[in-house]
C-alpha cells in the first residue's frame, strides 16, 4: 500500500521492521545510517514516510532530516517518524518539527498507528533552531556490524 | 599536611608572642620616659629657672647698694624703696626655690642656702641702718656686703648645678633605657617578621593544596559523570532496540499463531510479551537513574506550567485505566515561574512521583491524584498527593533510597522511582520529601530553585 522507508543503524531492528510491515502490504526498504538513507531517497521514487533512528554512525537521523529539508527537491515533503531510544527524543522531535515520535521499544500498535497518522495527514518536518547533531561517529559502532 | 599545621600555629604564635613583646618594650620605655619628664619639667627644670632669678636678683642688689655706697642712688625714700622691692623679688625667688619638689640630695644645698640667705639679709639691714661713716667703716662694710653676697650667689650656683645635674641624669637614664632595649626591639621585630613570612608561606602553601585537591575531586567527579552518561547512551543504543527487534518479533508470532492447537503457544508468547515489557520497564527505569546523577546543564530552564500540563496529558489515561483520578489544582504563582533544570528533569521528576502515586493508591473509596505547585522565596514546591494508605513516620526517609519497595511489594518495580526523583532533583540544588496528607493519604514533593 505505502512506499516505506527504514532507516536504522540496527540490522536485526530494521529486517524485522521490514518483514512485519511487508507483511502488511507495504513497500519497504532500509538504509542503516542517514547517508544511506539520502542514496536510498534518490534512487527512485519519493517514499511515502521515512521511518528514522536518532543515533546513528556516518549521518544521524536529525542530520539527515536536515539534508532532505535543505534542499528543495521535494523531499522535504516527505513526513518522518522518529523510532530511537535517545534520552532527549521529545526535544529532538520539536526541533526536527515532525509530530510522530515514539520511544524504543514500541509496540507494533504504537508504530502502525504512528504510521496510519503519518501517511493520511502527511505533515513534513520543519526544522526550527539548528539540529544539534547526536551522532558522535567514533564512540559509536553499532553492535551489528561486528558480526561472528 | 599535619606538620605543616603545627608550624603555622607555632608561627602565629610567635608573632603574637612578638606583638606582646613589642608591647612590654614601648609600657617599659614610655615608663622611663615618663618619669624623665616628671623629673625635669616638674623639679629640674623650674628650679634651675628659679635659682637663675635669685642669682640675677642677687646681683641686682649687689649693683643698687654699690651704687648707694658711690652716690649714684640717694639715701633717700626712692632710694630704698627700690633697694626693699630688689630684696623683696630675691625672697620671692628664693621661696619659689624652696617650694619646688626637693630630691634628698638638695637638702643641705638648700640649707646652705637659707644660711646665706640670712646672713646677706643681716648684713644689708645692717648696711642700710647704718649712716655714711669714715672710710675703714666704709669698707668694711662693703668687704662684709660682697662676701655674704659671693657667698649667698656661690650657693645659689651649686644648687642650680644640682639641678642640672639631675636632669642630665634623667636624660641618661632615658637613653640608657632605649640603648639596652634597642637590641632587644630589634630581635623580637626580626622574629616577627620571620614569623609572619613562614605564616604567609604556610598559609599560602596550605590554600595552594586544597585547591589542587578539590579541582583533582571535582575532575574526578566530572569524569564519572561524563562516563555515567556515555554508559547510559550505550545501553540505550544497544539494549532498547534489540528489546524492540525481540517484541516484534513475538507480536508477529503471536498474531499468526490463529489455529486452535496453537493455544499453548500462543499462551508462551502472550507471556513473553509481558516478560518483555517488565524488562522494557526495567531497563527504562535503569537508564533514568543513571542519568539523573547528570550534572546539570547550566543556564537550562523550564516552565512548571508546561511540564505540569505534559504529564496531566500523558499520564491522564494510565490513571483512568487504572481507575484513578487525576486532577491539577487551580493555577497559583507557583505555575508561572521557570526553575533551574531542563524540561526533562523536571518532567521525569514530577512523572515519577505521579506514577508512583497512581501505582501505590490502594484500595480506599476515593481514588485521587493531585498535582499543585507552590511559589516560595527563590524557589518552586511541586506536590503530588494521593488518596491512598499513606506512608508511616518511620518509612519515610527509607522510601528514596534505591530500591526501596513500599508496604506493597507485589507491585512490579524495580523500587528505582522515588530514588530517581531525589537523585535528579537534589542534583539540581533541590529537594524531596513526604508528609502525610490532611486526611488520607500522602504528599510527595519535590522542590527546585528558581531559574535565574
Amino acid at each position: 500500500m505505502a512506499d516505506i522507508l527504514i532507516v536504522d543503524d540496527d540490522d536485526d531492528l530494521g529486517d524485522t521492521l521490514a518483514l512485519v510491515l511487508a507483511g502488511l502490504g507495504h513497500d519497504v526498504r532500509v538504509a542503516r545510517d542517514g547517508h544511506e538513507g539520502l542514496r536510498a531517497l534518490g534512487d527512485r521514487a519519493f517514499p511515502d514516510v521515512v521511518i528514522l533512528d536518532i543515533e546513528m554512525p556516518v549521518l544521524d537521523g536529525p542530520g539527515m532530516a536536515i539534508q532532505m529539508f535543505i534542499q528543495n527537491t521535494g523531499r522535504e515533503r516527505i513526513p518522518v517518524i522518529l523510532i530511537s531510544g535517545y534520552v532527549d527524543l521529545r526535544v529532538t522531535a520539536e526541533r526536527v518539527g515532525t509530530p510522530y515520535f515514539a520511544p524504543k521499544p514500541c509496540s507494533l500498535d504504537t508504530l502502525l498507528d504512528l504510521l496510519s497518522r503519518a501517511l493520511r495527514e502527511r505533515t513534513p518536518p520543519s526544522p526550527r533552531a539548528p539540529i544539534e547533531s547526536a551522532a558522535r561517529d567514533a564512540e559509536f559502532q553499532s553492535p551489528n556490524r561486528e558480526r561472528e | 599536611m599535619r606538620s605543616d599545621l603545627r608550624f603555622l600555629i607555632a608561627a602565629i604564635c610567635v608573632m603574637l608572642a612578638g606583638a606582646v613583646a613589642s608591647l612590654a618594650v614601648l609600657a617599659r620605655s614610655s615608663h622611663a620616659l615618663s618619669v624623665a619628664h616628671q623629673a625635669i619639667a616638674d623639679n629640674a627644670a623650674p628650679t634651675v629657672v628659679a635659682l637663675d632669678n635669685a642669682q640675677a636678683r642677687l646681683r641686682e642688689l649687689h649693683l643698687l647698694l654699690l651704687e648707694r655706697h658711690v652716690g649714684t642712688i640717694g639715701h633717700d625714700a626712692a632710694g630704698r624703696a627700690s633697694i626693699a622691692a630688689t630684696r623683696r623679688d630675691l625672697d620671692r625667688s628664693i621661696d619659689a626655690y624652696m617650694a619646688l619638689p626637693v630630691d634628698p640630695g638638695e637638702v643641705p644645698l638648700q640649707r646652705a642656702v637659707r644660711e646665706s640667705l640670712s646672713e646677706v639679709n643681716l648684713v644689708v639691714d645692717r648696711s642700710l641702718a647704718t649712716a655714711p661713716g669714715t672710710a675703714a667703716s666704709e669698707a668694711a662694710m662693703r668687704r662684709d656686703l660682697d662676701t655674704a653676697m659671693a657667698r649667698l650667689g656661690l650657693d645659689l650656683a651649686r644648687a642650680s648645678e644640682f639641678s642640672a645635674h639631675l636632669a642630665k641624669t634623667a636624660v641618661a637614664g632615658v637613653v640608657g633605657v632605649s640603648t639596652t632595649m634597642l637590641p632587644l626591639v630589634a630581635v623580637i621585630e626580626a622574629m616577627t617578621f620571620l614569623a609572619a613570612g613562614a605564616t604567609l608561606a604556610l598559609t599560602y602553601r596550605a590554600v595552594r593544596r586544597a585547591e589542587a585537591l578539590w579541582a583533582k575531586s571535582h575532575a574526578a567527579l566530572d569524569r564519572r559523570a561524563a562516563e555515567l552518561e556515555l554508559f547510559a547512551a550505550r545501553v540505550a543504543h544497544d539494549l532498547l532496540s534489540p528489546l524492540m527487534t525481540v517484541s516484534l518479533s513475538l507480536e508477529l508470532a503471536g498474531r499468526r499463531l490463529t489455529e486452535p492447537e496453537d493455544a499453548s503457544v500462543r499462551q508462551a508468547v502472550k507471556r513473553g510479551t509481558r516478560t518483555l515489557n517488565r524488562v522494557r520497564r526495567f531497563v527504562s527505569d535503569l537508564l533514568e537513574f543513571a542519568r539523573a546523577g547528570a550534572a546539570p546543564t547550566p543556564g537550562s530552564r523550564a516552565r512548571v506550567e508546561d511540564a505540569v500540563r505534559d504529564i496531566a496529558d500523558e499520564l491522564g489515561p494510565i490513571a483512568q485505566d487504572a481507575g484513578v483520578e487525576l486532577c491539577v489544582e487551580p493555577e497559583r504563582a507557583g505555575h508561572l515561574r521557570e526553575v533551574a533544570c531542563s524540561p526533562g528533569v523536571l518532567t521525569s521528576a514530577l512523572s515519577n512521583l505521579v506514577q508512583n502515586a497512581i501505582k501505590y493508591i490502594g484500595e480506599g473509596d476515593v481514588r485521587r491524584v493531585s498535582i499543585r505547585t507552590a511559589d516560595r522565596p527563590g524557589e518552586v514546591r511541586v506536590e503530588v498527593e494521593d488518596t491512598g494508605p499513606g506512608v508511616p513516620e518511620a518509612d519515610r526517609d527509607r522510601l528514596f533510597e534505591p530500591y526501596a519497595r513500599g508496604r506493597d511489594a507485589k507491585a512490579p518495580g524495580l523500587g528505582l522511582g522515588l530514588a530517581t526523583v531525589r537523585r535528579l532533583v537534589e542534583s539540581h540544588g533541590g529537594h524531596v520529601g513526604v508528609e502525610a496528607a490532611d486526611g488520607r493519604g500522602s504528599v510527595f514533593w519535590f522542590s527546585l530553585p528558581t531559574a535565574a
